[in-house]
C-alpha cells in the first residue's frame, strides 16, 4: 500500500470529493475537492497542486463536488461546486468561469455530467439546500429546476449512461428518492423507494438503458438495488442492513464483470459476484475513509484513491502501478 | 267601460310522434351538419354570420364555438334537437376542452341508427338500457389502449391535436414537460404579440406587498429578502404596538429577515417599519395573506407546511403579542412586487409536505365539482414546485382572446392526457373496438341488445370515416378495407397511408375520448327515448268587461 498526502492547509481538513479522467496530454489527472480548494495530481497521487491559483483567493475555498468530462480529443471540462458557485474550466484549472447560484449561498453536494456532453452540454448538479441546477452550456450558466422535488436537500445523484435516449436522472434525499425522465426539468418521487432514505450514494449499471439496474446506498437502511429502473427495490446483503452506507461504484464493465465498491462508516467493501457478497478492501478498516474512486477496475481486489477526514488522499490497492513514488 | 290585463297564462304545445322524433333529428342533423366537416387535421372551416351589423361572418373551425354561436333555429320542433346537441356539446368543451366534433359525429351515428331501429317496432328504454352496456365495453377499450404521454415531442403533438397553432403547441409542450399533472399553470395576456413563459419556482399567491415603502428595488419595484423568518397570519396590524413583540422575538433569535403575511397594515405600523430597516434590524417584507378571502386558511396551511410554524389567525385567537419563535417558520428566499408574493425553499418538512400532497391529490380526484377539483390541483400546483407562466400574445385584441381561450383549452386537454395517457388518434383507437363488441353481439340472443350492439358498431366507425371524408378520401377505393386496420393502425389521411398512429405522431388524449364518446353515446341514447316535444307559449293578452 502506498500513501501519497496532499498538502495540509489547516487542520480540520477533510477530502470531500474525488474524480479521476484521462488526461488529453496522456496519463491520468485525479481531482481532489477538500475543504481548503480543488487539487490536481497527474501522477496518480504522488504529488498535488492547487487548481485555484487563477482564481488568486485570499482564503481557502471549500469545493464540495468534483466531475469531470471530455470536452472534446485535445480537451477536458472540469467542474467544481463550492458554496453558492459554479466553476468550470476546460484548461486543466488554468482558467475558470464562476457562475454564481444566487444568496442565500446552496452547498453543492454532487455534479454528475450526460454521457451525451461533448454534444448536448449538460451538467447536473445537486444542492444541499436548493435542490436541482442545471446547466446546458457546459457550465456557463446555471438555473433551477425543482419541480416536483418536495425535499430541496438533495444528498446523491446518478445520471443515466443511456441519457441521450432515455432522458432519466436519479437524486437521493433524505426523504425519498426521485427521477426524472425528462433530463433534470421536472421531478417525481418513487414511491416504490419509499423505504430508501437518507440516500447517500446512488449508482446506475453502465448497461442501464437495457438492464434497469441501479443501486442506493442509504444511512441507515444499508444498500439496496432495483433491476427496473426504481419500480421495486430490494435489499442487498444482510450484513449491511444496519449500517451507514455512503458511496457505491460499478465497474464500467458491470454487468459483464461483477465488480462493486462500496464504502460505509466502518470501511470500504467490494464485490465480485454482483453484490450477493462481501469483502473488505484490506486497510480500509476505521481509516475514516470520506470518498473514493476507483484507480483499476481489473486489479483483485480493485485499487481505490480513497480521500480521508485528515486530508490525505490514500492509495489503496494490491498491486502498485509502475511509475508511483 | 272595458279594462284589459295580461292573464298571466301559460300556453303549451305538445307536439307527438312521429312529428317528434323527425323534427328532433332534423335539428340534431343541422347541428352535426355544421361541426362535423371540422373533424381531423383537415378541416373544414364553417362561417357565421354576425348577429347584427355588417361585419364580415366569422370563420371557425373548432366544434365547440361553432355549437355556441348556434343559439336557435327558426323551426321550433327542430330547435329543439339542435340545442339539445348543443348543450351537450358546450358541457363538454368546457370539461374536457376539446372532443366536440367527435362527440358531434358520434351523437348522430348513435341517434341516426338508433331511429331507425325504433321506427322497426324496437323498444327505446330497452335499447338505452344495452347501449348503456355496450358503451363500458368501450370506454375499457380505450381505457386499456392508453399509455402514458412520453417525450416533450408527444405533449406537443397532443396540443396540436387539441386545436393549437404549432408555437403555442410548442410552448404548452415544454411547460406540460416540466409541471406535469400537478403543475399550477396560468395563462395570461401578454404584452407583446409573441408569445412568452416564464417560471416561478416556489409558492406564489396574488396580493403582493403591502407598501411600496417596503421594496427592497425600487427600479424593479419588487423587494427580496433572503434567509427569512415567516409570519404566517390573517393579523391587522394597526400600530407599532402590535408590531414590537414580533420584532423583539425576531431579533431576540438573531433572525436577518422577516416575512409578515397579513390582512392589512395600518400606515403607523409601515412607519414604524421603515423607521426601522437598520443595520443590526431585520429587513421586513409585509405581503396580503395567501389567498385572502374564504380560502384563506387554505392559503396559510399550504404556506405553513412549506415553510415550517403554524398559521395564525384571529379567529383561531391568535395575537402579534402571543406569537413564539415555535409559530415561525422560514425560508430561503421570499419576494413580493406590487401584485404578488412568493418563497422559495422552506424549512418544512419534506415528509409532511409529501403527507400534505397525497392528501390534496386524493380530495381532487375525488371531488365531482370541477371548481373544487380545480382548486385542489391548484394548490398542489404551488405545492409541488412552482408555477408556468405563459404570455399569449396576437397581433388584434379579438386574435389575443381568441388565442387564449385556445390556450386555456388545450391546456386542460394536456393535463387529461398527462393523466390519462395518451391512445392512437385519427378514429383510431375507437375504430379498434369493434372486434369486442362484435364478440359480445355473436354472444347475444336478445334482438335489442344485438340492436344496441350494431348501433355501437356504426357510431365507433363513424369518426374515422368522417376524418376521411373532411380530407376528400374515399375509403375502400384508395384504402386497404377498415376492418383489416388494428387498434394501433390508422389513416394519416394528409397522406392518404396507413400507419402505426402513434409512432405518426397521431395522438388522442385518453381522457378526452372517453369523454367525448362517454357523454355522445349516454347522451344520444337518452335521446331516443324522448317521446313528446313541449313548447311554451307565451302569454296572450285578455279583455275583461
Amino acid at each position: 500500500m502506498r500513501e501519497d498526502q496532499l498538502p495540509e492547509v489547516h487542520d480540520a481538513e477533510i477530502v470531500l470529493a474525488l474524480a479521476i479522467i484521462d488526461s488529453p496530454e496522456g496519463g491520468r489527472d485525479i481531482w481532489a475537492g477538500m475543504g481548503s480548494g480543488l487539487y490536481r495530481s497527474k501522477d496518480n497521487g504522488v504529488s498535488w497542486t492547487s487548481a485555484y491559483d487563477a482564481l488568486a483567493l485570499d482564503q481557502p475555498l471549500a469545493t464540495t463536488a468534483v466531475a469531470a468530462a471530455p470536452l472534446d480529443e485535445s480537451r477536458v471540462s472540469l467542474f467544481a461546486g463550492v458554496p453558492g458557485a459554479m466553476l468550470a474550466s476546460s484548461d486543466g484549472g488554468a482558467s475558470w468561469h464562476v457562475a454564481g447560484l444566487g444568496a442565500p449561498p446552496p452547498v453543492v453536494s454532487a455534479i454528475a455530467v450526460s454521457p451525451g456532453y461533448t454534444r448536448d452540454g449538460t451538467v447536473i448538479a445537486a444542492t444541499l439546500e436548493d435542490g436541482m441546477i442545471r446547466s446546458t452550456d457546459r457550465g456557463q450558466s446555471w438555473a433551477s429546476n425543482n419541480f416536483g422535488l418536495l425535499d430541496l436537500g438533495v444528498l446523491s445523484l446518478a445520471i443515466s449512461p443511456a441519457f441521450t435516449k432515455d432522458e432519466m436522472i436519479f437524486a437521493g434525499t433524505d426523504t425519498g428518492l426521485y427521477v426524472s425522465s425528462n433530463g433534470g426539468r421536472a421531478w417525481r418521487e418513487l414511491d416504490s423507494a419509499s423505504e430508501l432514505t437518507s440516500i447517500q450514494g446512488l449508482a446506475l449499471s453502465p448497461c442501464f438503458g437495457d438492464d434497469g439496474t441501479l443501486f442506493a446506498a442509504t444511512e441507515n437502511r444499508g444498500l439496496w438495488r432495483s433491476e427496473d429502473r426504481g419500480g421495486t427495490w430490494s435489499a442487498c446483503a444482510g450484513e449491511f442492513n444496519d449500517r451507514a452506507t455512503i458511496q457505491i461504484s460499478l465497474d464500467p464493465s458491470f454487468p459483464a464483470r461483477s465488480r462493486l465498491v462500496l464504502l460505509t462508516d466502518e470501511a470500504v467493501f467490494w464485490s465480485g459476484d454482483h453484490a450477493a457478497t462481501w469483502s473488505m478492501l484490506p486497510g480500509t478498516l476505521a481509516r475514516g475513509v470520506t470518498t473514493f474512486v476507483v484507480d483499476d477496475w481489473g486489479s483483485d481486489p480493485p485499487s481505490i484513491f480513497a480521500g480521508e477526514a485528515g486530508g490525505q488522499v490514500v492509495r489503496i490497492g494490491s498491486c502498485p502501478p509502475v511509475g508511483v513514488l | 267601460m272595458t279594462r284589459s290585463r295580461k292573464t298571466p297564462k301559460h300556453g303549451y304545445r305538445v307536439v307527438g310522434q312521429p312529428r317528434a322524433s323527425a323534427a328532433f333529428h332534423d335539428g340534431v342533423r343541422q347541428m352535426v351538419a355544421a361541426i362535423a366537416p371540422t373533424l381531423g387535421p383537415l378541416p373544414k372551416v364553417v362561417a357565421i354570420a354576425p348577429v347584427a351589423g355588417i361585419r364580415a361572418p366569422e370563420l371557425l373551425d373548432d366544434g365547440g364555438t361553432i355549437a355556441r354561436r348556434i343559439t336557435d333555429l327558426p323551426n321550433r320542433d327542430a330547435d329543439m334537437g339542435a340545442m339539445y346537441l348543443r348543450s351537450m356539446l358546450w358541457r363538454l368543451h368546457q370539461k374536457a376542452g376539446d372532443g366536440t366534433a367527435t362527440a358531434a359525429v358520434i351523437f348522430d351515428a348513435v341517434y341516426t341508427a338508433g331511429r331507425r331501429y325504433l321506427a322497426a317496432g324496437g323498444s327505446a328504454m330497452r335499447l338505452r338500457h344495452f347501449i348503456d352496456q355496450g358503451l363500458k365495453e368501450i370506454v375499457e377499450h380505450i381505457g386499456a389502449l392508453a399509455v402514458p404521454v412520453g417525450p416533450r415531442q408527444q405533449l406537443t403533438q397532443v396540443a396540436n391535436t387539441a386545436g393549437a397553432d404549432p408555437l403555442l403547441a410548442g410552448m404548452l409542450g415544454e411547460i406540460f414537460d416540466i409541471v406535469g399533472e400537478w403543475g399550477t399553470v396560468e395563462i395570461r395576456s401578454g404584452y407583446v404579440r409573441e408569445l412568452e413563459r416564464s417560471y416561478v419556482e416556489g409558492m406564489q399567491w396574488e396580493g403582493g406587498i403591502l407598501s411600496s415603502h417596503l421594496l427592497t428595488d425600487a427600479t424593479a419595484r419588487e423587494a427580496r429578502i433572503e434567509e427569512a423568518t415567516v409570519l404566517a397570519s390573517d393579523f391587522r396590524f394597526d400600530g407599532p404596538d402590535d408590531l414590537v413583540p414580533v420584532m423583539e422575538l425576531v431579533i431576540r433569535h438573531q433572525r436577518e429577515a422577516l416575512l409578515i403575511t397579513c390582512q392589512s397594515i395600518s400606515d403607523r405600523a409601515i412607519a414604524f417599519l421603515v423607521a426601522n430597516q437598520k443595520p443590526g434590524t431585520p429587513r421586513v417584507i409585509a405581503v396580503r395573506t395567501p389567498d385572502a378571502g374564504s380560502t384563506m386558511m387554505n392559503g396559510l396551511t399550504d404556506l405553513t407546511v412549506l415553510a415550517g410554524g403554524r398559521p395564525l389567525t384571529i379567529a383561531a385567537g391568535d395575537s402579534p403579542r402571543a406569537v413564539r419563535i415555535e409559530d415561525l417558520g422560514r425560508v430561503r428566499r421570499a419576494w413580493a412586487n406590487q401584485d404578488y408574493a412568493g418563497i422559495a425553499a422552506g424549512a418544512g418538512d419534506p415528509r409532511a409536505l409529501r403527507r400534505h400532497v397525497v392528501a390534496l391529490k386524493t380530495a381532487a380526484r375525488g371531488n365531482i365539482d370541477p371548481e373544487m377539483q380545480a382548486a385542489h390541483a391548484r394548490r398542489v400546483g404551488r405545492l409541488v414546485g412552482g408555477t408556468a407562466v405563459l404570455w399569449v400574445g396576437a397581433p388584434t385584441a379579438s386574435e389575443l382572446k381568441h388565442r387564449k381561450a385556445v390556450a386555456e383549452r388545450t391546456a386542460r386537454v394536456m393535463r387529461g392526457a398527462i393523466s390519462d395517457g395518451i391512445v392512437p388518434g385519427g378514429g383510431s383507437a375507437l375504430h379498434g373496438c369493434q372486434e369486442a363488441l362484435r364478440a359480445r353481439m355473436g354472444c347475444s340472443h336478445d334482438t335489442d341488445e344485438r340492436a344496441a350492439y350494431s348501433i355501437l358498431l356504426e357510431a365507433v366507425a363513424a369518426p374515422m370515416q368522417v376524418l376521411a371524408a373532411n380530407a376528400g378520401l374515399e375509403l375502400g377505393t384508395r384504402i386497404p378495407r377498415l376492418a383489416l386496420l388494428d387498434a394501433q393502425h390508422g389513416i394519416d389521411v394528409r397522406y392518404g397511408t396507413v400507419v402505426n398512429m402513434v409512432e405518426a405522431g397521431i395522438i388522442d388524449s385518453a381522457a378526452v375520448l372517453i369523454s367525448a364518446t362517454r357523454t355522445a353515446v349516454s347522451s344520444a341514447a337518452l335521446a331516443l327515448t324522448i317521446d313528446l316535444l313541449v313548447h311554451t307559449e307565451h302569454p296572450e293578452e285578455v279583455l275583461e268587461p
